[in-house]
């Protein structure tokens, strides 16, 4: 099991004042360190704090998870040596295949890490008129792969919750209902409230009214409410769904997968490698450059295994 | 009942398909070109294709034994027990998750293979317990019959006595194959391959009884193309190797990336190994004209749908058990029964004519402002005489209103014709029919206050949806959903359901294309890139039609001027995808064209995207674009995008309100 230990939320002067020596001998970070302001600066403050920083990206074609110069293939996960000393992660350029192999390393490895993530203070978006109204038509990735199951993470979705990340990209959530696989009566939405900023939560809304409508058809709980950077407590609701699964279909299951937010995001991750018998999906979107603008507050969190 | 509870149960009846067992039985309407192409009867490989909505599963699972031996159907006889069809539909994310790269290649196959096989055997189990509610003494001799059990012990390696015992255990051997899958460890897993295994069981199942001494088993694979490539080349090993015992299909989305490549070097061939059946043609054929087999076809659905939501219909040959078999298709191609159909959903869905729209088009103050002040202008006419025509003739001063600044317009033109009355063999006859609908349409993108009915109507939603009944469904429930703002009356039967007004249809009709329109972005692989380049043309085409100086006014396709070989694979590969989700419409274009020409090719935007961009849903006229353009449309940042829009602008003159129109595109 790896479990939050700490976890310091700060005003971003606040928390570079901090930065005085190298904390950590080896931080991780995501493969497209210019794609926003947040993006530059943790490339910035990993190279500050670490002695060491590798680059990760995982590429699902050849199950490969490539950190620095060097390939792992997924399937011997239990023999990848990447930790040595103070772990820093990059929470903000890395997505949740890299972060779910990297939990799960650390898990095995018994490795206690610190993970980071920076806020936007906006994310890009252009005025749309729709109608009578004025919606945020927000550009932050392009089309990806279609979604796919992750190794080590691939369960059947027949009969099986799963929970869903929501965020402003309503299309992604939309692909996944898209396929007559996932059915509609089997989704609980994790919905972020409050998110970074009050307001932002009517753009996931309206990002996702269309499919959130046809769930809540069939159950008035299937939208579910926790913080949108809070980690902590989307977990303990998706330890909830899962335990409440159990009662219906005599065994512990579910099938994740996230849209949202990067703390969601985290709290799926962590808790996939605790649990047995969870699924992740994953639609490996091209990030845009300039997807989002400015600095907001920073996280650091503390996991111990 | 209320119309509110008729739309709620319509709404969820659009998905109830996922929920319930495969049956369709009383859900299924035969289509006419049922008989030719029953697949039960046909004797070879079959690959079923069709765009999305346009009811492949359906097709295929009304085949199955799920609906061919329903437990509530009390016709069966021996005869259906010819031939029986198993249905899998696999859990194709979970198979794509399978790979080779993470599990290797013998792994791999070996997973994939015995999920399918356990999947295949509940379904023969499932088939065999299906036909025992009609034939109880098969599965009672098949439960007998010790070679069955013995049989089953060779594939199991396990002591099996009952269909129970042998659910329960592919039950226990499924989740074991998932639990060994993601910890890649294939010495729990049963090793079964399906071929050997049905080898091993059809003869002594098809021994067990007389009755099915004869029959044939096929298995059809549903979305086929949405598994990995090792899994559909594994697949077609079986489909070249069918024979007459076992013969093995698939079913998959039209122009999807699938793989005719066999595990060794055999290349799969139509029609030598299997035949194409194109399910979208057979309804539609988008090359001919509006078939009145479609009309009938979504006035039955609509029909049954409202009969499912629980109201009466006293057309007697219109039952949902009826309507599914193939007898009854000679019944209802009888001229009575066709016009009793179409009075119904005629009623419901009343057509407005293009005159009436015109009648309707100058109730709008605006629009009759505009329109008198400019007869006035060009014909020198009274007050009195231009009410007169106002009132007589709306068809003729909306044309003539749209069309007074082409070189051969005349105002002499427009007295022979009333002095001709009307006649239709008068030229400007054939100016009202070829303007009336674009006047009509440029009236409606001129104020946002102005919304004359140019969707509404039975003969419209046939045409906007081509041949894709979900389409025709979506645009009769928006259009319902907007008349149960207002009517509240009880409803019982179909034959006193109200009639939908005009407008409700057209709110309906947009509602429903916009709801189409945001739906472009979930289609993978491209959404995102689908979604922009429908916004980017739809802008283009309502431009195109906004214009003041136009001797073409309907344009809703397109065509790329360049040799076919000239086209970059880029585009090539979006135009693939657009037309496997029916996002652009594909005909061979025959006029003036060069051979060897892209211009041979036109697209369409598929209508149902028409009413949200306010455009024509007809194939009248096109745009043609160079190749250089058409990339700017598909890839061009928006800057680019920008300028290709200004120059096009320049060219059709368009009033100065219209240009500022969409941003951000």
């Amino acid at each position: 099991m790896i479990e939050m230990e700490d976890w310091i939320y700060s005003e971003l002067d606040a928390f570079t004042n901090r930065i005085n020596q190298k904390k950590y001998d080896v931080a991780f970070i995501g493969e497209k360190t210019n794609l926003d302001d947040r993006s530059i600066w943790a490339k910035e403050y990993l190279h500050l704090q670490s002695e060491k920083v590798n680059k990760v990206t995982f590429d699902i074609d050849a199950s490969e998870l490539k950190v620095g110069d060097n390939s792992y293939n997924i399937r011997s996960y239990e023999n990848i040596n990447i930790f040595s000393g103070q772990v820093l992660i990059d929470a903000t350029t890395l997505s949740i295949p890299e972060l779910i192999y990297l939990f799960l390393i650390a898990k095995i490895k018994k490795q206690s890490f610190d993970l980071l993530y920076l806020e936007p203070s906006e994310y890009s978006a252009s005025n749309e008129v729709d109608g009578d109204f004025v919606t945020k038509n927000f550009s932050l990735s392009e089309d990806g792969k279609g979604i796919i199951p992750l190794p080590l993470f691939n369960y059947p979705i027949n009969n099986r919750k799963i929970a869903v990340a929501l965020g402003f990209e309503g299309h992604r959530f939309g692909a996944l209902l898209q396929s007559d696989e996932y059915n509609e009566s089997s989704i609980a939405s994790l919905f972020g409230v409050p998110p970074f900023y009050l307001g932002w939560e009517r753009y996931s809304f309206d990002k996702n009214e269309k499919h959130l409508n046809e769930i809540l058809k069939y159950r008035a709980d299937s939208i579910k409410v926790a913080g949108a950077n809070d980690p902590y407590l989307n977990y303990q609701v998706l330890k909830k769904i899962y335990k409440s699964e159990a009662a219906r279909i005599q065994v512990e299951a579910i099938n994740l997968a996230a849209f949202g937010t990067k703390p969601v995001a985290v709290a799926l991750a962590w808790f996939a490698v605790n649990n047995d018998n969870v699924g992740v999906l994953y639609d490996f979107p091209n990030k845009k450059e300039k997807r989002s603008e400015g600095h907001g507050k920073v996280h650091l969190w503390s996991f111990t295994a | 009942m209320n119309l509110n509870d008729i739309t709620s149960h319509l709404s969820t009846a659009r998905t109830e398909y996922q929920s319930n067992t495969p049956s369709v039985y009383g859900s299924f309407v035969a289509p006419f070109f049922l008989p030719q192409h029953n697949l039960l009867n046909i004797a070879h490989s079959v690959s079923l294709e069709g765009g999305r909505g346009c009811g492949k599963t359906m097709y295929v699972r009304y085949f199955s034994h799920w609906t061919q031996f329903d437990p509530n159907r009390n016709d069966v006889s021996k005869e259906n027990l010819s031939t029986i069809i198993l249905y899998w539909k696999p859990d194709t994310a979970y198979c794509r998750g399978m790979s080779k790269s993470w599990l290797s290649e013998k792994n791999a196959n070996q997973f994939f293979l015995t999920l399918m096989s356990l999947e295949l055997l509940k379904e023969f189990t499932s088939s065999i317990s299906n036909i025992g509610y009609h034939f109880e003494k098969i599965i009672k001799n098949i439960e007998e019959s010790e070679q069955f059990w013995s049989a089953i012990k060779d594939i199991t390696q396990t002591d099996i006595h009952s269909f129970v015992e042998l659910n329960n255990w592919i039950t226990t051997n499924l989740f074991i194959v998932q639990s060994s899958i993601n910890s890649n460890d294939i010495s729990r897993v049963v090793n079964i391959d399906p071929k050997a295994m049905f080898a091993m069981l059809v003869p002594i199942v098809k021994s067990c009884s007389e009755l099915i001494s004869q029959t044939k088993i096929k298995i059809f694979v549903d979305e086929f193309e949405n598994l990995a490539d090792y899994q559909q080349q594994l697949i077609n090993n079986y489909r070249k190797h069918s024979d007459s015992n076992l013969i093995w299909n698939v079913a998959h989305k039209s122009l999807a990336n699938i793989s005719t490549q066999t595990s060794g070097d055999e290349q799969l061939q139509d029609p030598d190994d299997y035949r194409a059946i194109r399910l979208d043609k057979l309804y539609f054929d988008v090359n001919k004209s509006m078939s009145e087999e479609y009309e009938l076809l979504s006035s039955e659905i609509l029909i049954l749908s409202l009969q499912r939501a629980g109201l009466e219909c006293n057309v007697k040959l219109l039952s949902p058990v009826i309507i599914g078999e193939e007898k009854s298709i000679g019944m209802r191609q009888e001229t009575q029964y066709k016009n009793e159909i179409f009075e119904i959903t005629k009623k419901i869905l009343p057509n407005p004519s293009e005159k009436e729209l015109a009648r309707i088009a100058l109730e709008d103050t605006s629009a009759l402002k505009v329109i008198k002040n400019r007869f006035k202008e060009i014909s020198g006419y009274s007050q009195k005489d231009i009410n007169n025509l106002v009132e007589q003739n709306p068809e003729i001063i909306v044309t003539a209103w749209a069309v007074y600044n082409q070189k051969n317009f005349s105002i002499a033109d427009i007295e022979s014709y009333i002095d001709a009355s009307l006649k239709s063999k008068h030229p400007f006859y054939d100016k009202i029919h070829t303007y009336l609908y674009a006047s009509l349409l440029k009236l409606n993108s001129r104020s946002v206050n102005t919304n004359i009915p140019v969707y509404a109507g039975f003969n419209r939603f046939c045409t906007i949806s081509k041949g894709n009944i979900r389409h025709f469904m979506e645009l009769c429930y928006h259009s319902l959903v907007q008349k149960a703002y207002e009517y509240k009356d009880d409803i019982s039967s179909v034959n006193e359901f109200p009639e939908i007004d005009y407008v409700c249809m057209q709110r309906g009709a947009i509602s429903a294309s916009e709801h189409a329109v945001k739906e472009i972005p979930t289609f993978n692989p491209y959404g995102m890139k689908l979604s922009s380049i429908v916004k980017r043309l739809g802008d283009l085409f309502s431009l195109a039609q906004a214009g003041e100086n136009q001797s073409e006014p309907e344009k809703n396709h397109f065509y790329i001027d360049a040799h076919y070989g000239a086209i970059t694979d880029e585009i090539d590969e979006i135009i693939q995808a657009a037309k496997s989700w029916k996002v652009f419409i594909e005909y061979h274009g025959t006029k003036d064209k060069k051979p060897n020409s892209s211009a041979l090719t036109e697209y369409q935007l598929n209508p149902i995207y028409a009413p949200k961009y306010g455009i024509t849903y007809r194939k009248k006229r096109r745009l043609v674009f160079t190749i250089k353009e058409f990339n700017t449309i598909c890839f061009g940042e928006a800057i680019e995008y920008q300028q290709l829009r200004d120059k096009i602008v320049s060219t059709y003159d368009v009033e100065e309100e219209q240009k500022q129109g969409r941003l951000n595109i």
